[in-house]
């Protein structure tokens, strides 16, 4: 990798970065969008009851999924509206590298300050340590697939009429599998089950993300650009 | 202005031997040609299939012997099974051409990813209603959380997904390689998403549907098996020829040769 | 390494289900400055996206320096600064940080340092400004200070002289005329008179036959 690539991934990096930081106060949407959506639960079940607090893990993992649908149609729609997508297409250095950090960026950005607040809102609620810590590492371990995946389905979806609905539709399939090892983790944390397994499922899931998507989501550009 | 020559778009060709296979591979891959082969061998397939199907149906319905444990209602299986396999076929079917139109650039690859789609899909809705069919004799309830149509259920949302990415998009090649590259992620995350939903439904001792007794299954209900199978596939081959077939007309619609079609068809 | 050259041959393009020109064949040598005329629809901005190497044609072939461009090709992107409808330009950053981040993108070396390039675009004074700030006028300046900056052997432009008044436009025809002295090669469309030295111009019409 040559020195201009690494320099441009960079800027690319940087770029996404200071943008979001100058729009905090629309950052600051999805995270209420967020805890609206797991306060929306014990207004539906009843306060006093059990059941929320067993629930409370899977509740928040879904709404981390849901908030995440609404931060990634950015990732591409801004570059798209103004024109610079052209820019990143047309760069000689590879396409896979310079999305990896604009997929970087969105989790940075959107994904990293979501599980923050995902486990403030856990401890409020009185999740149990033991659980709270698989919660939080399952979150951790499998939120970069998360944002991968969804800067792929942003790719695809850019600028398209309804781009934000497709997207989720295109997204919450692949992130099944995520879901299901991670509350699984939490909930056996809560049982006392060793949860190392759903751990490495986790990281595996990121890992193989990380070498397979960016090149898709290069050609999903490519092919969206044409 | 742009005046019409024909056709002078020429898919890019890999490096071809000259052999007699390649070359007729190679002529298939002319939407043309393949029109023209489509409409002949359809109704042949269309044929074999009714055969097929009417074998099937017999030997499974009327035939084989009543399961020892469920009855009568274990003879959806007929149906349930191979439409479900058919649809992870087409699913693959679908992914297969769409790289075969993304990588190497052949239209009719193309084609057939965009005429495979809503056939899976059929067949997934299929797999799917007659699975609850099943399920209300055995369990009581329409729907039952059994891995296997679980997973079923994840892979209609995949088709949902690429059929509302093609209508979204206007122009119909940007959509096939758009849809080309959901549908290669979507491959790679089947094997993940059937893993993930069986470790779910073994966390819950879910009910199983498919449960046969592996080294015993009969060959009197084997063979109707077989046979519905192979006619599904068949049926599948001839649907998809035939939405090829209207795929390709308005891929093509500029050029001469489609053109020439519709205009005979007026003049008569 | 070839020399810098253009070719097109007999290329086709769709937009949606409609052939929007076909058989389309130009060749653009160094030190040329082609201006592309047609009317709206007529495939403008389409064809500079098939030059740019950003959309596929639907037939015909493009060399750049004699090997082939398919979408995406590395060798023309290389020496490829392009100027699309839009300014491309990002609205949260300001003007200084995003000639930084455009330089760095490109893989085209810098003649001079980004300063001196806003400086020569008449931007100097709004180097920290935010670029949502700006006028349309000036935005396509910040736009054009990257042909300055580059130094790329080929120029597309689409509609170089949008919101630029008088002088503007004056700048753009030097900076084109410059690049040909150079030996460089601009592809440029635009319905406005282009005021460009004799020798290093060409005319390309849609719908006329090429002429030599």
């Amino acid at each position: 990798m040559s020195n201009a690539a690494i320099t441009a991934a960079g800027a690319v990096l940087m770029r996404d970065l200071q943008r979001a930081w100058r729009r905090r106060g629309e950052l600051m949407q999805p995270l209420v969008f967020f805890t609206i959506t797991v306060y929306l639960f014990p207004l539906a079940i009843g306060p006093a009851d059990d059941t929320l607090r067993i629930l409370l893990p899977s509740i928040v993992w879904v709404a981390v999924l849901l908030s995440m649908t609404l931060t990634l149609p950015d990732v591409f729609a801004v570059d798209h509206a103004d024109g610079s997508l052209d820019h990143l297409a047309l760069s000689p250095h590879p396409l896979a590298l310079l999305v990896l950090m604009k997929a970087a960026a969105h989790w940075l950005s959107g994904a990293a300050p979501l599980l923050v607040l995902a486990g403030l809102l856990c401890a409020v609620f009185g999740l149990e340590t033991y659980t709270l810590r698989a919660l939080l590492l399952g979150l951790l371990l499998g939120s970069p697939v998360l944002s991968l995946i969804g800067t792929l389905a942003s790719a695809l979806t850019v600028g398209l009429r309804g781009g934000t609905l497709l997207l989720a539709l295109l997204t919450l399939p692949m992130y099944i599998p995520v879901l299901i090892f991670g509350t699984s983790a939490a909930r056996n944390a809560a049982l006392g089950i060793p949860v190392e397994a759903e751990m490495f499922l986790l990281s595996g899931l990121s890992v193989l993300a990380l070498t397979l998507t960016p090149w898709a989501t290069a050609a999903a550009l490519r092919a969206r650009l044409g | 202005m742009a005046h019409d020559t024909g056709h002078t778009c020429k898919a890019v060709t890999p490096d071809l031997h000259t052999s007699f296979m390649f070359e007729r591979f190679h002529k298939f891959a002319s939407p043309p040609h393949f029109h023209a082969f489509a409409r002949t061998l359809s109704p042949w397939l269309f044929g074999i299939s009714a055969l097929l199907f009417s074998g099937g149906l017999v030997g499974g319905l009327v035939l084989a012997p009543a399961d020892y444990q469920q009855g009568d209602s274990f003879r959806i299986i007929y149906i349930h099974v191979p439409s479900a396999w058919l649809s992870m076929f087409t699913y693959m079917v679908m992914a297969s051409a769409g790289a075969v139109g993304l990588i190497w650039k052949v239209k009719m690859g193309d084609i057939v990813a965009r005429a495979c789609a809503p056939i899976g899909a059929s067949f997934t809705l299929l797999a799917l209603a007659t699975g609850s069919l099943w399920g209300k004799p055995m369990w009581g309830t329409w729907w039952v959380w059994d891995a296997r149509l679980t997973a079923e259920l994840i892979l209609l949302f995949l088709y949902f997904g690429y059929l509302a990415l093609q209508s979204a998009i206007e122009d119909r090649r940007a959509a096939a390689r758009a849809g080309a590259v959901l549908a290669i992620v979507g491959v790679v995350n089947i094997p993940i998403i059937h893993y993930s939903v069986e470790w779910w439904s073994t966390l819950h001792q879910g009910a199983t549907l498919t449960k046969f007794g592996k080294p015993s299954i009969e060959l009197s209900m084997l063979m109707p098996l077989l046979a519905m199978t192979l006619g599904f596939k068949t049926l599948f081959a001839a649907v998809l020829l035939v939405r090829a077939r209207c795929e390709i007309l308005e891929f093509e619609q500029h050029t001469a040769w489609v053109r020439e079609l519709t205009t005979v068809t007026e003049a008569r | 390494m070839p020399p810098p050259a253009l070719q097109a041959r007999e290329l086709a393009c769709m937009r949606g289900d409609d052939l929007i020109f076909d058989q389309l064949s130009l060749t653009a040598d160094a030190g040329e400055v082609w201006q592309i005329v047609g009317a709206n629809g007529a495939g403008k901005t389409s064809l500079l996206k098939i030059f740019a190497g950003l959309a596929p044609a639907a037939g015909g072939k493009l060399q750049w320096r004699g090997t082939a461009v398919q979408v995406g090709a590395a060798h023309l992107r290389q020496e490829l600064c392009y100027l699309g409808h839009l300014p491309g330009v990002t609205g949260y950053l300001s003007v200084a940080e995003n000639i930084d981040y455009l330089a760095k993108l490109s893989g085209c070396p810098q003649r001079m340092r980004p300063a001196e390039a806003l400086l020569a675009v008449g931007l100097a004074e709004l180097a920290d400004i935010p670029v949502r700030r700006l006028s349309a006028g000036q935005r396509q300046r910040l736009a054009l200070a990257r042909f300055v900056l580059l130094d790329s052997a080929l120029w597309i432009m689409d509609e170089p002289l949008t919101a630029l008044d008088h002088d503007g436009q004056r700048m753009v025809e030097a900076m084109l005329a410059d690049h040909a002295r150079r030996g460089g090669i601009a592809i440029v469309s635009t319905h406005h008179a282009l005021a460009v030295p004799p020798p290093h111009f060409r005319r390309f019409e849609f719908g006329a036959r090429p002429t030599p």
